[in-house]
């Protein structure tokens, strides 16, 4: 999971997530730990957090 | 008027509707009711009815007579309001069915046409997206799946072990990451 996670935060500039469902609380965890979390914003109801590389 | 004043024409049309039709078959039910009712211009054109010397007044004798015309007329009558009656309960019954899926599923249901268009907004070709909904790819948010409201599908690439990915012009939405 750290390597694919890590993979993506160098091939992409961001990363938009929308947190839903039961997932939720593992993927916010290893996104604030392998990743930069720039802000957030409400979007037709749901929440988007972005992270970049950092 | 609300509806047009927040944007929703396709509401705005359907309430349009909702009067219209209603008013439309009323009219037309209580109409041709009233055509196939005997009016009294018909008993002083046929001679029942003396109009002459300046007062109305009606023979003794004969009596009216129903004819076989009046007769079909008599059966369409109670076939009209019949047939006015049950349309009338299915625009009703189809109203509350509106309603009942507007105020119960529609209001309740996620925005995924406004997530869309953010994302679509805010996303550039070097950018992912995750989202950990499994609803991303089902039929509540179709906009993501097979449609092309915004996101046209450019290739899907097989699920990789339990990472499912799939590419579109701008992002790549990633709806089961990293498990």
């Amino acid at each position: 999971m750290q390597a694919a996670l890590q993979q993506d935060f160098a091939q992409y500039h961001s990363l938009y997530l929308v947190p839903q469902g039961a997932l939720t609380d593992q993927v916010i965890a290893a996104m604030d730990q392998n990743g930069k979390f720039i802000g957030q914003q409400d979007a037709g109801g749901f929440v988007v957090r972005e992270y970049q590389a950092k | 008027m609300i509806y047009l004043w927040r944007r929703q024409r396709q509401a705005a049309i359907f309430s349009l509707v909702l009067l219209i039709v209603p008013t439309v078959v009323i009219y037309a039910g209580s109409d041709s009711a009233c055509y196939f009712q005997t009016t009294i211009s018909d008993h002083v054109e046929s001679g029942d009815i003396d109009s002459g010397g300046g007062g109305v007044y009606l023979h003794p004798l004969p009596p009216l007579s129903v004819n076989e015309e009046g007769e079909s007329r008599g059966r369409l009558i109670p076939l009209i309001k019949i047939v006015g009656v049950v349309v009338l309960v299915g625009i009703v019954g189809l109203s509350g069915l509106a309603l009942d899926e507007y105020y119960y599923h529609y209001q309740k249901a996620a925005d995924w046409r406004g997530l869309n268009a953010y994302l679509h907004r805010v996303t550039t070709a070097n950018d992912m997206v995750i989202i950990t909904a499994a609803d991303a790819y089902g039929t509540a948010a179709t906009e993501f799946s097979t449609t092309t409201l915004v996101l046209r599908k450019s290739w899907c690439c097989p699920i990789q072990t339990t990472i499912c990915k799939r590419r579109y012009n701008r992002i790549l939405l990633n709806t089961i990451p990293y498990i």
